[in-house]
């Protein structure tokens, strides 16, 4: 971790000029306006800075010197979800959320009054610390979030955190991993026929310090599906956060340092249950470095990286033993309704919609159901749902209203971001459909060793509204109606 | 609060905001994106202030304010606009509809749908689908354009040859005058012969003669079936020939597309949709109705291609054969955006009989003018796209793409057709208007201009200019 060695890059970082963009790049947006039609912020504002054409505008207005740099443009560039629903649906192909971070990196040095929002940034880079923040805030957890996850009274009345449900920090992250050593002998048994290929499971940050068991969840299902896992010995933040930020040379760092480590251990494929992490690997680094002298090995880890939901894809699933009774899910005998939400990252990053739909309808058990408009965003975003608490929100309850009108008791998802968001939402609107990543449905199936939670007892009737406080590992993974 | 940038006066924005306890947006970085609408290669300048009214009432206030304070007032909806008909000119209130943007209500006894001017036209077919029925008029835009701006422009679609344009559909509407009176045009019945046609005579008026607020539209029964056909040439005047033939044999498809070589070409690249490396032109054909009736159309529609040289003729034999043929149609202009970043989509519309000499006539346009040009559109309506694909920042070919343009709406003039099918004139066509229409009628428009709007505040500078006593252009 952080070795003096990979501390500074030895390259020229590629210079990002606003003047450069317009060039092939900017000149494209015919402004057709299609993008106004998957904008979700569109949807909630209906003004046109939310739109990609609109911000793409702002974008040649501020590199031809006719609006400065103010904080209100800065304002404005940051009410986005960097979702891509636009560079997806764009015609003229357009590659706007990479403009849309060149602009905010150009932001970044100029209005005032971002300090706190710096310091925030600087977490991303100090693991260790984090580590110890991470320590004292699993320890202090009780004192100010209730057993279902919301934040204690007063916050959850009056102020800006009203209403916030986080995921429990348990004070003991993914990494690094206590029982690594037996990990790596039961993998070696399990997965180490000759020719098995090696898996590099890179965690992430939320599924680092916030769901733990989901990362153990994946490390298990890729062993049973055949791999030798690895796993990083000590964890580092991808860099999204700080280049969405527009801390651009700082992500290029991490960047610079995640390759550098990747670079030590041989593996055949880099697997990640979070698709921001994924589609950083695959799209920003390769972005981030061109030119540098990591370019190419950006390029080799980014045609090595997948979803854990591609590797279940296809043959993946069905090669798991399916048990409902210890899945996630309370056991039932009749089929359990389930619904997918589709993470933005995944499918604006060109990961087909299709494979999570195929895993799901391939668990017989559960009877699957499509939502409306399964592809919208959740409204999470990152941090945008803490930035942007009420538009947040607001997205958000269109996602529970699709999801409510299914009538699933469960919704499936294969992002960390998108399980907070829709757990806090849920909640929120009182209902008691439960939120599951993928990962953690999948290793409930056939899962031989002791599950990391215990088990629901079964509830035939389907009447169960709310659970008794830690009776479910994911300690706040468990909506309660009278979650207020 | 950053500064306005144009002599929109501070206190006036301040009144507006009063007046509509609402937002107004009145800085710069808030002015950009509305400085432009979908038209290309148009000077962009910021508009005075935009305005969100969710209410007639509200647009009403704002107008009875603009019409006291004599400032100009542009109707806005998604700024999808082909024609500049959106583009400020000069400090106008941009007055923004998308906040009104409710279905009121669809009768299903009556087949008619009511709705505020602010909806999303693709909602209107969504909800009409849920029922059986049909709201046929669908522009390229149909998923972004709001259901008041193709009212004002009268906005046509790949329907068009069978069901008509949106003027067919429009029974009533209710809009705002330049005085902030309330009018109610036209009704909710399919005939209305009570005095002057309001609702026609405001269907296309651009945003000049009164703000749309609310719309009562017809709908139809939703075809049972369709078949879809696709026709290779080997000449783009054999296609054009063949539609001819077809209409000629009292054939009336849904939609009847074509698109040349250059489109072809476009679009196997972009998206492989597996259209015939050799085809010259390509037909996109869909007949629609009774199940019955369909099959035996599209066998007659085989025949008369066959008859008139066509190279091959594929009938779609499932839902994603049908799919894989609309997919090559629609993502015409995204296709051809990728092979140069600016294009310049014309709208030049001539009777249908006259569509292979307007076909030669654009061909030729383009060779003396250097440039490259694709076309495609709705053959079977006579209203074709030629778009000129070239280079914003390239003056020189900008130029020529100007000249060209002249002498496409000249040729389209020349050949009985009009400048524009289903654009509208907006600022980009008006130099033109007055040799398409004629000068006794134009003089007719500018009466009933000042009849609606003697102050001139509604979008002015779009259509024509209007010649006042007062001199104001």
């Amino acid at each position: 971790m952080n070795n003096a060695d990979s501390a500074t890059p030895a390259c020229r970082p590629r210079e990002w000029d606003l003047a450069g963009l317009l060039g092939d790049d900017l000149v494209r947006c015919s402004r057709c306006g299609f993008c106004q039609a998957v904008c979700p912020v569109y949807r909630e504002t209906g003004e046109e800075s939310a739109t990609a054409r609109g911000k793409l505008s702002l974008v040649e207005a501020l590199a031809q010197g006719k609006i400065p740099p103010s904080r209100r443009l800065y304002d404005l560039f940051y009410r986005c979800l960097v979702c891509r629903a636009c560079a997806d649906a764009c015609p003229s192909g357009v590659p706007t959320d990479h403009i849309f971070l060149i602009a905010r990196t150009v932001l970044a040095t100029a209005p005032a009054g971002l300090g706190a929002k710096k310091i925030f940034l600087t977490a991303f880079e100090r693991p260790r610390l984090v580590n110890l923040l991470v320590k004292v805030a699993g320890a202090a957890w009780p004192l100010f979030f209730r057993p279902s996850g919301f934040i204690r009274w007063p916050a959850n009345q009056f102020g800006p955190l009203r209403g916030t449900r986080l995921p429990r920090l348990s004070g003991r992250p993914f990494l690094p991993r206590r029982d690594r050593a037996e990990d790596e002998k039961a993998g070696s048994e399990a997965g180490s026929k000759p020719g098995s290929a090696t898996a590099l499971f890179f965690a992430g940050c939320l599924i680092n310090y916030a769901y733990a068991e989901t990362g153990e969840s994946a490390v298990r299902i890729l062993e049973r599906l055949g791999y030798r896992v690895i796993v990083p010995r000590d964890h580092r933040c991808c860099g999204t956060p700080l280049a969405v930020n527009g801390e651009t040379e700082r992500a290029r760092k991490l960047a610079h340092q995640n390759l550098h480590d990747l670079a030590s251990t041989p593996f055949d494929v880099l697997v990640t249950a979070c698709p921001s992490c994924a589609s950083t690997f695959r799209d920003l680094y390769p972005n981030l470095l061109a030119g540098t002298a990591d370019a190419d090995r950006a390029a080799t880890v980014a045609a090595k990286t997948v979803h854990l939901v591609d590797v279940l894809g296809g043959e993946g699933a069905r090669r798991l033993t399916v048990s409902p009774a210890s899945s996630v899910l309370p056991g039932r005998e009749e089929p359990f309704l389930v619904t997918y939400h589709d993470p933005c990252h995944l499918i604006h990053g060109g990961h087909p919609p299709a494979r999570p739909r195929e895993i799901l309808n391939s668990l017989p058990w559960v009877r699957y159901v499509e939502m409306a408009n399964a592809g919208s965003c959740c409204g999470g975003g990152g941090t945008f749902a803490y930035t942007h608490r009420e538009l947040s929100a607001s997205i958000a309850s269109r996602k529970v209203d699709a999801i409510l009108a299914t009538g699933a008791a469960a919704v499936v998802t294969s992002c960390p971001g998108c399980v907070t968001q829709l757990r806090e939402a849920l909640a929120r609107a009182g209902s008691s459909a439960r939120v599951a990543h993928i990962a953690d449905l999948m290793d409930g199936c056939g899962n031989t060793s002791a599950p990391s939670h215990p088990r629901e007892p079964s509830d035939p009737a389907g009447t169960r509204r709310g659970y008794s406080e830690g009776s479910d590992g994911y300690g706040s993974g468990t909506p309660r109606l009278s979650g207020r | 609060m950053g500064k306005s940038v144009l002599p929109m006066p501070k206190g006036m924005i301040g009144k507006i905001g009063t007046l509509l306890r609402r937002r107004v947006l009145s800085a710069a970085e808030e002015l950009v994106p509305y400085s432009f609408d979908a038209t290309p290669g148009l000077e962009s300048r910021l508009p005075g202030a935009v305005v969100f009214p969710s209410s007639t009432e509200e647009v009403s206030a704002v107008l009875e304010f603009a019409d006291r304070e004599g400032l100009p007032v542009i109707p806005r909806g998604a700024g999808t606009n082909l024609a500049g008909g959106t583009v400020p000119t000069g400090a106008e209130v941009v007055i923004c509809l998308t906040a009104m943007k409710r279905i009121i209500g669809l009768n299903e006894a009556d087949l008619i749908v009511d709705v505020e001017a602010g909806v999303v036209t693709a909602a209107i077919d969504a909800e009409a689908a849920r029922l059986g029925l049909f709201y046929p008029p669908d522009p390229g835009s149909v998923a972004v354009t709001t259901i008041g701006g193709n009212i004002a422009q009268n906005a046509g679609g790949l329907r068009g040859l069978k069901y008509g344009v949106t003027r067919d559909y429009v029974l009533g509407l209710e809009a705002v005058t330049a005085t902030g009176d309330v009018v109610h045009a036209g009704g909710r019945t399919v005939k209305n012969a009570t005095g002057y046609d309001l609702a026609g005579l405001l269907t296309g008026s651009e945003g000049t003669l009164a703000v749309i607020t609310g719309a009562t539209l017809r709908l139809l029964p939703r075809p049972a079936d369709r078949r879809s056909l696709l026709a290779t040439f080997g000449s783009i005047s054999d296609a054009a020939a063949a539609v001819a033939g077809l209409i000629s044999a009292r054939v009336v498809p849904a939609t009847l597309e074509i698109m040349d070589r250059q489109t072809i070409r476009a679009v196997e690249a972009h998206s492989h949709p597996g259209l015939p490396g050799d085809a010259e032109a390509v037909l996109l054909i869909e007949v629609d109705g009774p199940a019955a009736v369909v099959v035996s159309e599209a066998e007659t529609v085989t025949g008369i291609l066959e008859a008139n040289r066509a190279m091959t003729v594929h009938r779609a034999a499932d839902g994603a054969e049908r799919d894989r043929i609309w997919l090559a149609r629609r993502v015409a202009l995204s296709a051809l955006a990728r092979t140069r970043p600016t294009l310049i989509l014309e709208d030049a519309t001539v009777p249908r009989s006259q569509v292979p000499d307007m076909v030669s006539a654009l061909r030729e346009i383009a060779a003396r003018h250097e440039l490259v040009m694709a076309t495609f559109g709705h053959a079977g309506d006579g209203n074709l796209h030629p778009t000129i694909l070239t280079d914003r920042r390239d003056a020189a070919e900008m130029s020529r793409v100007r000249g060209a343009v002249d002498e496409i709406f000249e040729a389209a003039l020349r050949l009985g057709g009009t400048l524009s099918g289903e654009h509208g004139i907006g600022t980009a066509k008006k130099p033109y208007l007055e040799a398409a229409i004629g000068g006794a009628s134009l003089a007719a428009l500018r009466g009933i201009k000042a009849a609606f709007d003697p102050r001139g505040i509604l979008n002015p500078g779009k259509l024509f200019d209007a010649v006042g006593e007062d001199g104001r252009p």
